[in-house]
């Protein structure tokens, strides 16, 4: 089963992350679900696929309190990221999702109604959680047309959606990147394929460069932290990606 | 998976139920070609043309039944898929739930409800759709007595009596085929008192 693992804690305000799940199929990707507590109330990013939803909740309440989820903020429209809506909803019919403006349409086929979604528009926005102040950072085409990834400025966590994102094997055990090369092994073909313009990654690395990041924590894989952080995101503006990377 | 069975049953149904209609299509025509056969043929063939209206008539009704119960059955393919759906979902809940004991674990028994209510509607409608088959098995054998019938009025046609004869086993043909056509359909109707 998934585990949560406390990645930030600072009193009352508390990132954890849902992740490495042994126990799940396969077929299916392994994904990061993070936890952002404030003061007594959450944000669950990206919270899974409806078939990992069981473990997702479970190790959930194992580390706190799922009552006090009070929002929900999909990074894009994949159904690795949010086809567990109908069942977030099922605990609580009132739950509020964020999503890029261009999936609202979308997503509801995964569940929900008109009160559900809260669109992000194309330059992001901040969201309120209980006083703590979140960011959801543009970061169009890095992979979905429609993209946004989550910054928290007193923690100094971005959470970066798919950027960043690496398939390791099942026997990588820990949350952070370890050995950046391997990792980083494991996250450039995926980087190639998934991130659909060079332009749009550039201009999401120089953003990203003047952002005070302590950790970059992607929807797969491990997070980088330290001086990780910018070593990611200068290989990430030299790697060519998209029809770049598949031209011959 | 006794729900994914009823939606691959449902589809079926819907296949069969088809194939009746067109029959119901064929026979009309056919009716319509012996009235016109019966007219030429003239007195000795008057009790000929009387049953192929039977027959017509009949072809109607059978075509009316026949979309009632694919009406039913259509309803029933977004039910089937709903409750299937809804099974799913309470599957993974009581996963999820299992080892949690907090105030959200009575949203279990509250899908648990729903459940059981989606249960119960889709057993009335399968219900309905038994009534169906009922009413049609009931049509199609007045439809094999006039054929009966139908046969035995050609042995009066005088000189026109093979022709007559001719028309009359091909109502025979078409009429014989729905009974078989409406048991493949019995067999993917959920039995009576088990119906998800």
């Amino acid at each position: 089963m998934k585990k949560a693992y406390t990645i930030y804690q600072s009193g009352d305000h508390r990132w954890q992350v849902i992740a490495r799940d042994p126990a799940r199929p396969n077929y299916l990707i392994d994904t990061n679900e993070y936890l952002i507590s404030y003061q007594g109330q959450s944000l669950l990013t990206d919270p899974g696929g409806v078939e990992i939803f069981p473990a997702v909740f479970s190790a959930l309440s194992e580390a706190g309190n799922p009552e006090q989820i009070k929002a929900l903020f999909a990074s894009h429209q994949d159904p690795d990221i949010i086809s567990s809506l109908s069942m977030w909803l099922e605990l609580n019919p009132t739950l509020p999702c964020y999503v890029p403006w261009l999936w609202a349409g979308f997503i509801p086929h995964f569940g929900g109604n008109q009160e559900t979604f809260r669109p992000i528009p194309d330059e992001g926005m901040n969201i309120d959680l209980n006083g703590l102040t979140l960011t959801a950072v543009p970061a169009h085409f890095l992979h979905s047309p429609g993209n946004c990834h989550l910054y928290d400025a007193r923690a100094r966590i971005l959470f970066s959606g798919d950027v960043g994102a690496a398939l390791l094997p099942d026997d990588y055990a820990s949350v952070f990147v370890e050995d950046f090369d391997r990792v980083i092994k494991a996250a450039a073909g995926f980087h190639r394929r998934w991130m659909g313009s060079n332009s749009a990654k550039l201009d999401w690395c120089e953003r990203a460069a003047k952002m005070e990041i302590d950790m970059l924590c992607p929807q797969h894989g491990a997070i980088f932290r330290g001086e990780d952080v910018l070593r990611f995101i200068n290989w990430f503006a030299e790697l060519k990606v998209g029809v770049l990377a598949l031209a011959k | 998976m006794q729900s994914q069975r009823n939606l691959v049953g449902i589809v079926r149904i819907n296949e069969t139920i088809k194939q009746v209609v067109s029959l119901a299509f064929s026979i009309n025509l056919l009716a319509l070609n012996a009235l016109v056969l019966s007219r030429q043929a003239g007195d000795a063939a008057l009790g000929f043309a009387v049953i192929s209206a039977e027959l017509r008539s009949f072809s109607r009704e059978l075509a009316a039944a026949m979309g009632a119960f694919s009406a039913t059955s259509c309803e029933l393919v977004s039910l089937v898929s709903l409750e299937a759906r809804k099974g799913h979902k309470h599957q993974l809940l009581a996963r999820a739930l299992s080892a949690y004991e907090g105030p959200l674990a009575a949203r279990l028994a509250v899908s648990s409800a729903q459940l059981a209510a989606g249960e119960k509607s889709l057993a009335a409608r399968f219900e309905h759709l038994h009534e169906h088959f009922e009413r049609a098995g009931l049509s199609v054998r007045l439809g094999t007595i006039i054929a009966r019938s139908l046969k035995i009025e050609a042995t009066y046609g005088g000189s026109h009596e093979t022709m007559l004869a001719q028309v009359a086993c091909e109502f025979d043909r078409y009429i014989e085929t729905i009974p078989r056509l409406l048991a493949e359909l019995k067999h993917y109707l959920p039995p009576r008192a088990l119906t998800l």
